[in-house]
């Protein structure tokens, strides 16, 4: 039954797709129908997460563990010639994302409620984008992982580009672009390892001489591990690897220097497409990254710390600063993207647990937060019709309901305690911080391994921490400038033109949810806790506790 | 020993034997006081002999390769050594031959009634021959064949390149092609009698193994070099392209589609005979150094052809360049795989390098077909072939702009079409050999690609139409493109079934028509003794 759960969320989407086009000239339908999808697939990864984290033999909501912690496989042979399996099935890592996609995907349909252009096609190509986005969480074979990777790709380009601002042809082609070539490293990879695994592998990372595509086993066999690791065989293969791979991911996340694609298909994008795209989209990379990158290659992770590290902080304060400098309301949120989606890569990088858990938990706070932000900007772009930051004021005066809730969602991207921005910044530079230990001790091919090591890594933990400060600062700027201040009578609403309460709702949820996860996070950090421990257990060694590190 | 023919040999030709016949009924027919009346009223009676004799030769195609009711074992030379039937040729036939079913099922649709009446006896005729050659091309293990052959199915391509006889462009491309064309025929001549000259025969066996025993000499070099010539113009390699382009604008838009599918399918079957061949029989380092050298060589051709047609593709405006260009790129990456087969043996298994590109073929016969079908769609109903007139297809027609969206996106290689799978077996062959530079040619020109493949889409979907007026199609062409679309998801999709059948009939055999060589033949006595041990021995 579970089974079944997995394979529909990923093609109920698709069905709902059809659907959508089959009513003719009667928008409102297409729009119930693209909702009912919504609903019925987030009712099925409600019952899917319960089933999941309440299992006999879980203590709590966590699953039962035992040798894998991936549940309700489905496992069918797709192209046997090269060895694709049809392989889905849920875990820790896949199910908090899968409960983000799913619960956004009812706000953003709420809120593409008054899309009038094309309302038929928007929907339908917005349930393929979900079906997408369902087959990369959900896939657990590298290939089948690809292959939703580009799926999820091609409405996307649509979507910016029939639905966008004006220059929305220049930035859906830019989108496609660069995603594009990210998409071409991850196929080298997948190159490589159709002849190399068959060659090491002692376990089910092959089959019958050929290699199996199956994440889970590539990253548990000893054989090809072995291979893997510093002064294996493939040791120069993984380093390339490693690297492929995260140029693929960092331009999906995207870091500094593969962001620029960001900021353009954001200001291009609808609001709702921006929503998405920031909330769920940009996450593929991060859980990419944690999927396939750290856990194959445990080693080569090791090896490239510190350039995924200054990756991950130039991004941080780059972004920030970027963000600061902008008069576009929504450049500076997608600015805002670039830099928090920072944290995820150096939580990554430094491979403690704190660091580990941080980046996750950046990735679901700022998925509600992101999308929160670009709901705000969109609610009043929509009635004043621009986004100039220095022609808005004293909103605060003429929309205070709308503003109570802006401040909850600015102030949830600014990382403010008890809202969801905070718990994953704060987790992620105590990571940093603690990867002190590690580092001193580990060996000298690491680099900036050994006694210089904590110099190093305060440095980078104070530039990363620069980013909250930033971060207030920019957002703070725009707050006051938006929102403060004497009321201007253009900016006045009344009637038709008032906040709705479609709108009301969808800022409401995010609120709530932002809310819920800053002062609850162990919510969150519970679902991952054991997939994570799985997974990660070639770090486990070198990893103590952030906190050990810190001394409290 | 006299020069025989069995009629188990005959019986192997039987797929050309049935073109033949219907080229001179077609030819004949007409022109005959009692049946000229009906030829002229109709052109039904026309194209249902040259479908019969095309359904027949595939048929005969098809028995031969499965072997149904003990029809033929696949695998023999034949006449002397002239032609090689195996699995291989065999199933380039079968493409070409379902290929060219296709073309005329398209002009059907495309041309206007009183064209087809008035010149439809010549033009079957000279598609079919044009088919005749390119499914000659495929078989040809004997150099001379490889110049009938070449010459067999240029002849019809430049009449059909200038079929449109009111339009300067089309006189202009026929003319251009037969230039190049004659140049290039006699490179190759040149070429093929410097061969002969030293090595004194023209069976490529022989050839293959004297260059295996003695490595290079001045008379390969130079046949190897005019045999390039001759295959690269029918494949359109840089640099002798410059026809491609313009042909594919002047000539109407069925016969584009012929030339770009059938035509390359013929030349790289040609092409990758002549280096399986030469690969099979190497050993030795001579030998290895030499192969090592036409490999690398050939593989460069086909990523200089490739990124030249890319590139050169992001200027154009008219559809059929674009898609011209796109072709020259899609044989680049053809000739690249075409050059692995001697480039070094070490991992290298040949009939995996053939079935990926007999899988090749199939895609790109598909996406090609639909590619170009929509494109006679528009044209016929604007008018014109800008690529402007595609504007707002999306609204027109969604089935038309959908399906051609597919196709480019095929073309290009998106993942769940054929082109993608089509493109990651190369992939996985060149890596395999080890041959990285050209994995890295394959990826960075496919990264190329995507813009000008989109370019179309970008106008169909976001540029507002002249006329908003819906586009109807007739029910034929619907089911041309649903087939083209349904080949290139049925490859995508489930590669599986395609990649078996490709696998199976990727056998190709090399049968030593002649008694073993003396070594160091002078020039006098070079005449090749006509050897009735016709061994068909396939030593695979």
């Amino acid at each position: 039954m579970n089974e079944l759960f997995v394979n529909l969320m990923i093609f109920v989407p698709l069905i709902g797709a059809i659907g959508c086009l089959l009513p003719k000239n009667n928008p409102a339908l297409s729009k119930m129908i693209a909702m009912v999808t919504a609903i019925v697939v987030l009712l099925i990864n409600i019952a899917l997460a319960t089933a999941f984290y309440g299992q006999a033999g879980g203590h709590g909501y966590l699953p039962s563990g035992g040798d894998t912690v991936v549940q309700f496989i489905t496992d069918k042979v797709w192209i046997e010639s090269v060895n694709i399996h049809y392989l889905v099935g849920v875990d820790g890592l896949s199910m908090p994302l899968l409960l983000l996609t799913s619960i956004l995907n009812v706000l953003i349909i709420a809120a593409g409620w008054n899309v009038e252009k094309h309302t038929k096609a928007f929907m339908a190509l917005y349930l393929v984008l979900m079906f997408g986005m369902y087959g990369v969480f959900l896939s657990l074979d590298f290939f089948l992982f690809y292959v939703f990777f580009e799926v999820s790709l091609l409405p996307m380009y649509f979507l910016i580009g029939i639905w966008g601002g004006p220059r929305k042809e220049y930035a859906a082609i830019k989108f496609f672009i660069y995603t594009l070539v990210g998409s071409i490293c991850l196929l080298m990879v997948m190159l490589g390892f159709y002849f190399l695994v068959p060659d090491v592998a002692t376990g089910a990372a092959a089959v019958d001489g050929k290699t199996s595509f199956n994440m889970i086993a590539l990253a548990s066999d000893t054989g090809l591990q072995q291979a893997f690791s510093h002064g294996g065989e493939y040791w120069n293969y993984a380093k390339w690897f490693f690297v492929l791979l995260f140029i693929s991911f960092a331009i999906k996340v995207p870091a500094v220097p593969f962001h620029t694609w960001l900021p353009d298909a954001h200001v291009e994008a609808p609001t709702p497409i921006s929503m998405i795209l920031a909330g769920v989209l940009l996450k593929m990379g991060g859980y990419a990254l944690m999927r396939i990158s750290y856990p194959i290659f445990p080693d080569a992770a090791k090896w490239a710390w510190f350039g995924v590290a200054m990756v991950g902080v130039v991004s941080i304060v780059y972004g920030a600063f970027c963000a600061m400098a902008q008069t576009d309301w929504k450049k500076l949120v997608a600015y805002s993207s670039v830099s928090h989606m920072g944290y995820v890569i150096l939580g990554l990088a430094v491979l403690t647990e704190a660091g580990r858990n941080g980046a996750y938990f950046q990735m679901i706070g700022h998925g509600i937060s992101s999308a929160m932000m670009f709901f705000l900007v969109g609610v009043v772009y929509e009635r004043a019709h621009h986004r100039d930051l220095n022609r808005f004021g004293g909103l605060w005066n003429t929309m205070p309901s709308y503003t109570g809730l802006a401040a909850v969602g600015f102030f949830a991207g600014l990382g403010l305690p008890l809202l969801c921005g905070f718990p994953g910044e704060i987790l992620s530079l105590m990571g940093t911080f603690g990867a002190i230990s590690w580092i001193e001790a580990a060996p000298e091919w690491v680099p900036f391994a050994g006694s210089g090591a904590g110099v190093t890594v305060i440095t980078i933990g104070v530039f990363a921490a620069s980013g909250v400060i930033l971060a207030a600062g920019y957002i703070l700027w725009m707050f006051q400038r938006v929102y403060l201040g004497p009321a201007k009578p253009e900016y006045t609403y009344s009637g038709r033109d008032m906040v709705n309460t479609r709108e009301y709702f969808v800022m409401a949820v995010l609120a709530l949810f932002a809310i819920l996860l800053g002062v609850w996070p162990a919510v969150v950090l519970d679902m991952i806790a054991n997939t994570f421990n799985a997974i990660y257990a070639p770090f486990t060694s070198l990893t103590t506790t952030a906190s050990a590190a810190l001394g409290f | 020993m006299p020069v025989g023919m069995s009629w188990s040999e005959v019986l192997t030709l039987l797929p050309e034997l049935c073109l033949l016949v219907a080229i001179c009924v077609a030819l004949i027919a007409p022109v005959l006081p009692p049946l000229r009346k009906t030829f002229r009223a109709s052109h039904g009676p026309l194209t249902a002999l040259a479908i019969i004799a095309l359904l027949a030769a595939l048929v005969s195609a098809m028995a031969m390769i499965g072997n149904w009711g003990g029809f033929s074992v696949p695998g023999k030379t034949v006449l002397h050594g002239m032609i090689a039937v195996d699995a291989f040729a065999l199933s380039v036939k079968i493409i070409i031959y379902t290929f060219t079913l296709l073309v005329i099922v398209l002009w059907m649709n495309t041309t206007r009634k009183a064209v087809r009446l008035t010149d439809g006896p010549d033009y079957i005729a000279l598609v079919l021959s044009g088919a005749l050659g390119m499914s000659l091309m495929a078989s040809a293990s004997n150099f001379l064949m490889v110049f009938l052959a070449i010459e067999a199915a240029s002849f019809p391509s430049y009449a059909l390149a200038g079929f449109n006889k009111q339009t300067r462009r089309s006189s202009e491309a026929s003319l251009k092609y037969v230039l190049i064309g004659a140049v290039s025929s006699a490179l190759m001549i040149y070429g093929l009698s410097m061969l002969y000259g030293s090595y004194g025969t023209l069976d490529l066996v022989p050839v293959a193994q004297r260059v295996a025993a003695e490595g290079m000499s001045v008379g390969l070099l130079m046949g190897v070099f005019g045999l390039l010539i001759g295959i690269g113009f029918k494949l359109s390699a840089v640099p002798i392209h410059f026809w491609c382009p313009d042909v594919f604008e002047g000539a109407s838009i069925e016969i584009t589609t012929f030339l770009s599918v059938a035509s390359k399918a013929g030349a790289i079957a040609l092409l990758v005979r002549i280096m399986m061949t030469l690969g099979h029989f190497s050993s030795g380092e001579h030998a290895r150094q030499v192969l090592l050298g036409i490999g690398t060589f050939v593989g460069l051709v086909g990523v200089v052809t490739a990124t030249w047609g890319n590139l050169a593709a992001y200027y154009q405006t008219n559809i059929k360049r674009l898609l011209a260009y796109s072709s020259i790129a899609h044989a680049g990456y053809m000739i690249m795989l075409a050059g692995l087969l001697t480039a070094s043996m070490e991992n290298l298994q040949p009939t995996n390098v053939i079935y990926a590109l007999l899988f090749y073929l199939i895609v790109y016969a598909c996406m090609n077909l639909g590619a170009f079908a929509v494109a006679a769609i528009v044209a016929k109903e604007t008018g014109s072939e800008s690529l402007d007139e595609f504007a707002g297809l999306g609204q027109r027609n969604v089935f038309l702009a959908v399906a051609m969206g597919c196709f480019l996106l095929s073309l290009f290689g998106m993942p769940l079409t054929g082109g993608f799978w089509g493109k990651v077996r190369f992939g996985f062959e060149m890596w395999n050999e080890g041959m990285w530079w050209l994995v890295a040619a394959l990826v960075i020109n496919t990264v190329f690609s995507l813009y000008f493949y989109l370019k179309p889409i970008i106008i169909m979907v976001w540029k507002q139409p002249s006329s908003t007026s819906s586009l109807a199609v007739s029910p034929a062409m619907y089911a041309l493109l649903i087939f083209a679309l349904a080949g290139v998801f049925a490859t995508g999709l489930l590669p599986d079934r395609t990649t078996a059948w490709a696998e199976r009939n990727s056998i190709m055999v090399f049968a030593n028509p002649v008694e073993p060589v003396e070594q160091a033949t002078p020039l006098a006595d070079a005449l090749p003794e006509t050897s009735p041990s016709i061994a068909s021995e396939t030593d695979r």
